[in-house]
Order: structure tokens, then C-alpha cells, then sequence
């Protein structure tokens, strides 16, 4: 990710999250669909699951860092509809184009 | 740090496993256990969201307003979502809408490049050198597809599958777009020696 050069200021996020929860506090949220649930009931089960063996995992988490981007926050997400060599391919794509089009800009 | 496995979901929700928990949470009857999911939902998307639409916007009002626009609407919007993208992409798809709104809004994209230049290179809360002021110049004299494309492509490192997700937009189409983006700033950047 590029570095970002936008700044906010002082206590801004704390100051907006504030209001925001103030705002959803008092608007009115419609009922969640019966659709939803079921299915959000059902998939909850595979995620209690999927859970138990994410705490069993080697892998750890470290949230001290907090992301402001969203590639940060999907960095390991998986793609798993394209094959990796697609995968290659595109990537190898984009960086050429970056680097061709860009690279005078990189910052 | 995140984790680097690939193949494995590590993004959640602060206290949450997954998508599905945090939206029980979130359409709870309970007072506490939705306000502890909607912190939770604030906590890790905040940020993101602001700073995304800030690049789309170019100014610190206009993303704020979007920003908490976009909080509002993911609240009253819960029982739209469908599972069929991550929720985070649903809460970006929502915020790259208002995002759009207020581009068509304040037609920026009519604002001359110098213009912007000069707004940037006056705002308090930009701290850039010349080159991303030209930059972000730049994007905001984009069409609103091309510039949400661009900034997500180019700014947050998404790749087509998640913006195509967030936008509603074929890959091709997004390419496309990308493509023309990257013609319409490259004479601008060129045309000033950095």
C-alpha cells in the first residue's frame, strides 16, 4: 500500500465513533430477515467450528497494529477461484503496469 | 502482525470468529450485544473507511460526513446483507456508494486539476510531498467509476475479485476503467516537473 498522506484531526476517530453510535442508538433498524437468520444460524454453527480449529491453529494473531486500509485487513484472504498460476499471471501483469506507468510516483 | 498463512481467513471482527457471529450479534434484540457488535464493527473499519473515502473525496468534511453515512446505513441496512461477499466488502460497497453520491453531488471531477492542487497543497490534514499532491490531484479529477477503481486499485493494493465485490462491476469492466484512469493522469503528472 501506497503511503498515506492524509491526516485528520486531533481525537477525530474517537470523536465521530462517538456520534456514530449515538446516530445508530437512536435510528430505527429493520428486522432481520427470516432468510438471514436461518442461514446466519447455520453458518454460525460451521463458524463455532471453523473457530475451534482457527484457536487450535499455529498460527497467531497480533492486533496491535491497526489496519487503515482494507487490503491490509484482507491481506491473507484467500482467492480461491483463481488458480495460482492465474494468480502469477495477474500479479505479473499489475506490476509490469505499475512499473512501467508509475514507478517515477511510487511513494 | 498479521498472519501471513495464505489460505487462511484471519480478518475478523474484534471479538468476533466470523461474519456470521457478528451479524447475530449485530441484529441481537439485546441492547449490549448489539452495541458491543457495533463497536467491534467501528474498531476495525473505521479507519478504513474513512481514509477510503478521503482518497474518493479529496477533503476531510466530506469523508467524514460519508463516513458516518456509511455506519448509519450498514445499521439500518443489516437485513439486506446476504452473505454472498465477506461483510466487510458489503460495509465498503456501501461506503464507495456514498462515496459516489457526493462525487455526483459536488461534480468535483469538473473542478479543474490546478484547483485541486492548490486545495491540497492549502489543507492542513494533507501532509504529502509534491508528487502526491499531484497524485491525489489527479484522482480527483477522475469520472466517480474510474476514481473508486483507482483508489482501490492503486491506493488500497485490492485486487479485481475485491473491488469487483465492493463495486458490483465485472473484472473486465473494472480493468477497463483502470485502464482509462491511468491515461487521464498520466498527461497530468507529466505535465509537471517534480
Amino acid at each position: 500500500m501506497k503511503e498515506n498522506p492524509y491526516q485528520v484531526p486531533p481525537n477525530f476517530f474517537e470523536k465521530q465513533k462517538a456520534e456514530i453510535l449515538s446516530a445508530v442508538s437512536q435510528s430505527p433498524k429493520k428486522t432481520t430477515s427470516v432468510f438471514s437468520l436461518k442461514k446466519a444460524g447455520l453458518v454460525s454453527i460451521a463458524a463455532s467450528l471453523a473457530t475451534v480449529a482457527f484457536l487450535l491453529s499455529p498460527w497467531v494473531t497480533n492486533s496491535e497494529t491497526p489496519c487503515i486500509s482494507y487490503a491490509c485487513l484482507l491481506e491473507s484472504i484467500e482467492l480461491d477461484d483463481l488458480s495460482e498460476s492465474e494468480e502469477r499471471l495477474m500479479q505479473e501483469w499489475e506490476d509490469e503496469e505499475f512499473e512501467e506507468e508509475f514507478s517515477v510516483y511510487l511513494f | 502482525m498479521m498472519m501471513k498463512k495464505k489460505g487462511v481467513t484471519n480478518f475478523t471482527f474484534t471479538g468476533f470468529k466470523s461474519d456470521e457471529i457478528l451479524l447475530n450479534a449485530l441484529s441481537s434484540s439485546n441492547n449490549t450485544i448489539r452495541d458491543d457488535a457495533f463497536n467491534a464493527l467501528l474498531e476495525t473499519l473505521h479507519q478504513p473507511i474513512y481514509f477510503h473515502l478521503r482518497r474518493i473525496l479529496g477533503n476531510h468534511e466530506d469523508a467524514a460526513d460519508a463516513t458516518q453515512n456509511t455506519f448509519v446505513k450498514v445499521h439500518t441496512s443489516l437485513n439486506t446483507f446476504r452473505f454472498e461477499a465477506k461483510f466487510s466488502s458489503w460495509v465498503f460497497s456501501i461506503a464507495t456508494r456514498q462515496g459516489i453520491d457526493l462525487i455526483r453531488k459536488r461534480r468535483s471531477e469538473e473542478v479543474p486539476f490546478e484547483d485541486h492542487v492548490t486545495h491540497l497543497e492549502s489543507d492542513v490534514y494533507f501532509d504529502g510531498d509534491k508528487a502526491a499532491v499531484l497524485l491525489h490531484a489527479a484522482v480527483l479529477t477522475l469520472p466517480e467509476k474510474q476514481r473508486t477503481v483507482f483508489v482501490l486499485k492503486y491506493f488500497e493494493g485490492l485486487d479485481y475479485k475485491r473491488i469487483s465485490e465492493c463495486t458490483g462491476t465485472s473484472i473486465g469492466a473494472l480493468k477497463a476503467s483502470f485502464h482509462h484512469a491511468k491515461e487521464k493522469i498520466k498527461p497530468l503528472l507529466n505535465s509537471h516537473v517534480i
